[in-house]
């Protein structure tokens, strides 16, 4: 975005939809819950919200998504509304969406929200199924048998071949993130687990074992976007937005010109801009939230993002560096690896983590003194990358 | 979510007919633009690189390396269960476009990167023959 964005616009409150999983839970209800929670968190008056912005459902097919979730938030007259659907990268890039709407003067307060139950949705049978049907070229991918996980795991597999990571250093990953989620009460996974349990867990899709993988739940979260102007008569301290980036380009992994390079540069396109407009060093980053579908995704992220040097990633990862009171906590809520993936607004939570980090809000999950986090979404296969910088007035 | 035709039968398209058609007749074959020479796989209307509409098909050699491979070792639909484990893979082909397949004659831990690899394909029904990858010599 433009370096005169920088700082321009605060998230002003956010809401978490009622996590963990409970049997029949409603993607209304989660979508509702989140928004009246992010409502009430801002001090906000509902009607002077005119920008909706939803990230729709694997579960429920419903056009003007958006405008429904207008109608049942009595949300009398908004000027700008969109059903964003970008899946797991929907958090940071509707957060762009939300500040181009809010930046041109269609709006003045923009709503944001994402939340799904997948895993009640469609059951522990039907989510694999998802993979096929959703991400996968029905025509040239399907019929070869690749499972939700099989797309993720060739593009992995191969970082891992070409920097000679081990399953070892990705348990690490799966752990780290276990770690946070004991410490979260609606994280779905809250048993400590050990790189031993990872690695005798059992083979999905190599290199993927089970505790590789992100689990399915039911949840989300929603946040409030305004002005600095108007953010500094609400309720809260504003978390400013310094800087976002978004890069958006192949799907399919057929169009990739190289399955190492190609992830990297597009992170690193997102993560450039973002860090660019916010004028913020990868070093002065207290608090980290990315993409964890996976155990091997989070090194190739932070590397990609230029946390760390080229091939870096499995080692910078090591050593409990992104665990709780590590040099560099990531995904303290737990991530979709531990705190659950749930679907069409899968990490949602990552953003209002941290930003609860940055409020101080973070109970036990607390990183003294965060003041500045970074906060990178994807979607799809690898393909849909938006990225945050946010900071409290320290961060300034 | 299962489906009346199944996974494993492709969803043939208008425009990836063609590729379906030289499969039966045991031959890969992949669309070309004709005005700048691109490869494109999976189909399109339009070359991705120069958009032209000037679009043909061609066999290829069907020889290439394999770039990434993953193992399945859990269905995702019962169609599959007797199949796992199986291995999926890129396959760089030595026309230089990445192609999904599903490696054959290979033992998953005999699976390597770069592995030198030709087509082979097999007949799942009248119509549909799906391209897989063996070892080359």
């Amino acid at each position: 975005m433009g370096d005169e964005l920088r700082g321009k616009f605060c998230i002003v409150g956010v809401g978490e939809a009622p996590s963990p999983y409970v049997a029949d839970s409603d993607h209304w209800e989660l979508n509702l819950i989140a928004c009246k929670r992010a409502i009430e968190d801002s001090g906000i008056d509902k009607r002077e919200i005119d920008v909706v912005i939803s990230t729709g459902s694997m579960v429920v097919n419903r056009p003007r998504h958006h405008v429904v979730l207008c109608e049942q938030l009595g949300i009398p007259l908004a000027r700008f509304t969109e059903n964003s659907a970008m899946g797991g990268g929907a958090p940071t890039s509707n957060l762009r969406h939300a500040i181009a709407a809010l930046n041109s003067g269609m709006g003045k307060a923009a709503l944001v929200v994402g939340a799904d139950n997948r895993l009640s949705g469609l059951g522990r049978g039907g989510a694999p199924e998802t993979g096929p049907s959703q991400y996968h070229n029905a025509e040239f991918e399907v019929p070869f048998g690749p499972i939700m996980a099989t797309l993720y795991a060739l593009v992995c597999h191969r970082w891992m071949h070409e920097f000679g990571w081990t399953a070892e250093q990705m348990a690490e990953v799966a752990v780290a993130h276990r770690e946070h989620a004991c410490l979260h009460p609606w994280a779905r996974f809250r048993t400590p687990i050990t790189k031993a349990d990872v690695l005798a867990s059992r083979m999905v899709c190599t290199p993927f074992r089970l505790l590789d993988c992100s689990s399915f739940t039911d949840g989300g979260g929603a946040y409030v976007v305004t002005s600095t102007e108007r953010a500094r008569s609400l309720r809260k301290r504003p978390i400013y937005v310094l800087g976002t980036g978004g890069a958006y380009s192949y799907y399919y992994f057929e169009k990739w010109p190289d399955l190492v390079e190609t992830p990297r540069s597009i992170i690193g396109a997102a993560a450039d801009e973002a860090f660019g407009t916010a004028r913020v060093g990868r070093g002065d980053i207290d608090v980290v939230a990315v993409a964890d579908m996976f155990t091997a995704v989070v090194p190739i992220a932070l590397e990609s993002a230029g946390f760390c040097g080229r091939g870096e990633g499995a080692d910078f990862v090591g050593d409990g560096r992104i665990g709780p009171g590590g040099g560099l906590p990531v995904n303290t809520h737990g991530g979709n690896l531990s705190y659950g993936n749930p679907g069409m607004g899968a990490q949602f939570n990552h953003l209002t983590e941290v930003c609860k980090q940055l409020w101080g809000e973070a109970e036990d999950r607390q990183v003294p003194g965060a003041k500045l986090a970074y906060v990178h979404n994807w979607s799809g296969n690898m393909s849909q990358h938006g990225a945050a910088v946010l900071g409290t007035e320290l961060g300034l | 979510m299962t489906t009346e035709r199944g996974w494993k039968t492709p969803r043939i398209s208008k425009l990836g007919r063609p590729h379906w058609e030289a499969a039966r007749r045991g031959r890969l074959s992949i669309q070309h633009c004709r005005d700048c020479g691109k490869y494109i796989h999976y189909p399109s209307s339009l070359c991705e690189n120069c958009l032209s509409e000037n679009l043909e098909w061609q066999e290829v050699s069907g020889r290439g390396t394999v770039e990434s491979f993953s193992t399945v070792h859990r269905a995702f639909s019962p169609e599959f269960a007797a199949d796992v484990p199986y291995t999926v893979a890129l396959v760089r082909l030595e026309e230089g476009i990445l192609l999904l397949t599903w490696l054959a004659e290979v033992a998953p831990e005999e699976a390597a990167f770069g592995m030198r690899v030709e087509v082979v394909f097999e007949e799942i029904s009248d119509e549909i023959s799906l391209h897989r990858f063996r070892p080359s010599a």
